[in-house]
């Protein structure tokens, strides 16, 4: 049984003067490192993580932006055996010690920017982890200082690319394909973040079959514009490093630069969220972004679904590029995806079951839904998460067996509970709903946000909507739209009900609507649902 | 002119990054967006402050690391908005 590493170390060998990952920066500037020098960086830091008591079992967070640094930092990582998390840098101070805690790491590695939401951190019970400052260039005064400053209250270490030896002996860790190679932090709409734990066989299984779909080769160049504490960015990240294709990270999701880099890099597939390509939207004047994607082979829109209208919209304009629709959870990785071939005959659905999986609808009865019947979706085969971490309740609520197997079948099954609602039509094809405890029972309907919100989005003024219900002692549920216009457009809410009155039943007409300039993101997107209720909770 | 330019685009940025609960105020040349101290998302809200501040129009193409990863940057890029005007 392969695992990542082995992909990694036949690619640094097989090409080890073929760039890995380029990173964009600000001017046409860009910093690169080829194959053969990730592949050493990353068994240096190793070694030093080694030196410093990492092993196998660990888990050890690395809190930085996306760069090489952050790359080198996670391959270092797997290398010594120990299982790796991501955090965002916009990540605060309490979510970076409760990460820790609830992992036990002894070691977080932070850069530059990371050290400015730790200047207040303070030795202490919880704290029991320490910093390294890991960089392959020297901070600017303004960074010395502050580490300077953490230094008086905190052990932070620090450990430079810059100046490495000359020759060295890499550090080699029996690894067990079972063994946990990830963990990814879920955004945590409520309460704290839950730890989905990965493991090698299955980072390896999800790795293999989305080279596969996207057809990526050691000649691709990817725009990696996700998080890679994101279940799809992490592995858009593995891809690469399985196939020798390039990673062009580029930190910014203003369209304008999205399509410069993908000029300037000769990029072939991105993997994306339905924010960008909504944002992208705006930009289909612009020669830059339609030359720009004339050259672009493939393109995923993940994490989330957008309008009919959109779909249409992104279809048409970027003709000649692949589109592949995805769904999924942390929990699952990908369960369903929509193949460039099936776009314009299936736009509204997410597809079929990725190879290896099994999707299923149960209905309110706990029974096998008959086709176009609305239930919960259930997940399992590949991508099936190994649990919460340190979380066994929840993981037992997650993670069940599969309720239409016998309780005396000799191998059940677990399956995923995704908390989605959704259906699959006499194709076989699914179609998500909405979240299972984001419907609004309003007037003694049962409303899914999403077929208000898609209305919304007809509009040809509006860029986002999201569509929620706040607790109404007359009806239930109120239903409340926040709605964000696209740059030239101007809405009044009343002229945007009267438009909504040709389409929806009253009862499906928001009580209240308002306009924003922009919503509450996670660092992969998603709008924080919410912190937008929270707003309107009394 | 130029020292106003300079301190209001400062103040805004350490306004932002306060929100957030950090204090700082960054040297002119400290990367915003690429390190990830501010979103490129909330550059766009970023942006509406700078409009009204300067009485400037800035398009979805303006919108760049280039014109705004750095204090420098905003400030150069704000200056040549207010030279063609």
């Amino acid at each position: 049984m392969t695992i990542i590493l082995d992909d990694f170390h036949r690619i640094a060998c097989k090409y080890p003067d073929r760039t890995a990952i380029v990173h964009c920066l600000s001017r046409g500037r860009a910093a690169k490192v080829t194959y053969a020098e990730l592949d050493y960086r990353s068994d240096e830091l190793a070694a030093y993580l080694s030196e410093q008591g990492i092993d196998s079992g660990d888990f050890v967070g690395v809190y930085m932006n996306r760069s090489i640094d952050h790359v080198t930092a996670i391959l270092g990582i797997l290398k010594t055996g120990a299982a790796f998390y991501s955090l965002n840098p916009r990540s605060t101070l309490e979510q970076v010690t409760y990460t820790a805690s609830l992992s036990r790491a002894p070691i977080i590695i932070v850069d530059d920017a990371a050290l400015l939401n730790l200047q207040d951190i303070c030795k202490g019970e919880e704290n029991t982890f320490s910093l390294v400052h890991y960089s392959s260039e020297m901070p600017s005064s303004f960074y010395e200082q502050i580490i300077s400053k953490i230094n008086e209250t905190f052990p932070l270490s620090r450990f430079s690319a810059a100046n490495l030896p000359e020759s060295h002996v890499p550090v080699r860790r029996n690894i067990v394909p079972r063994d946990v190679a990830l963990v990814l932090f879920t955004s945590g709409s409520t309460g704290n973040p839950k730890g989905v734990l990965i493991s090698h066989q299955d980072l390896h299984n999800r790795t293999i079959s989305e080279c596969g779909y996207y057809g990526i080769t050691h000649e691709d160049v990817l725009l990696n514009i996700l998080p890679f504490s994101f279940d799809v960015g992490a592995n858009q990240l593995f891809t690469a490093m399985a196939t020798g294709a390039q990673l062009t990270i580029l930190n910014s999701w203003m369209p304008a630069d999205i399509a410069s880099t993908i000029n300037q890099h000769h990029v072939t597939g991105i993997s994306g969220v339905p924010a960008i390509w909504a944002s992208f939207l705006n930009l289909t004047n612009s020669e830059e972004a339609v030359q720009a994607f004339k050259l672009v082979r493939y393109i995923t829109i993940s994490g989330g679904d957008l309008a009919p209208d959109q779909l249409e919209r992104i279809g048409s304009l970027f003709q000649g590029t692949q589109i592949f629709k995805t769904y999924g959870q942390s929990e699952t990785f990908r369960s369903g995806i929509l193949l460039p071939s099936e776009y314009h005959k299936k736009m509204l659905s997410v597809g079929r079951p990725v190879k290896g999986t099994k999707v299923m609808i149960v209905n309110s009865k706990g029974n096998r839904a008959a086709p176009n019947e609305a239930g919960e979706i259930l997940h399992f085969g590949d991508g099936t998460m190994v649990g919460y971490l340190g979380d066994v309740k929840g993981t037992s609520r997650k993670l069940r067996f599969n309720p239409l197997q016998s309780k005396h079948s000799p191998c059940r099954q677990h399956v995923i509970f995704t908390g989605d609602i959704g259906k699959i039509d006499q194709d076989g094809y699914l179609y998500v709903l909405g979240r299972k405890d984001k419907m609004i029972k309003s007037s003694g309907y049962r409303v899914y946000p999403k077929e208000i919100a898609d209305q919304i989005l007809r509009h040809a003024s509006v860029q986002e909507a999201v569509v929620f219900g706040i607790p109404d002692k007359d009806i239930g549920k109120a239903i409340y739209a926040e709605v964000q216009l696209n740059a030239a457009g101007e809405l009044t809410e009343s002229d945007l009900k009267s438009f909504l009155s040709d389409k929806l039943p009253p009862y499906m007409i928001p009580s209240r609507i308002i306009f924003v300039n922009s919503f509450p993101r996670t660092p992969s997107g998603k709008i924080k649902l919410a912190e937008v209720e929270k707003k309107y909770h009394e | 002119m130029t020292k106003d330019i300079q301190e209001t685009i400062t103040k805004f940025i350490t306004e932002i990054l306060l929100k957030r609960g950090i204090k700082a105020e960054p040297s002119p040349d400290t990367s915003l967006v690429d390190s990830g101290m501010i979103d490129s998302l909330s550059v766009v809200t970023f942006v509406r402050r700078l409009e009204d501040a300067f009485d400037i129009e800035v398009t979805m193409t303006d919108m760049t690391l280039d014109n705004f990863d750095t204090i420098q940057l905003i400030c150069d890029f704000v200056r040549r908005k207010l030279a063609v005007k």
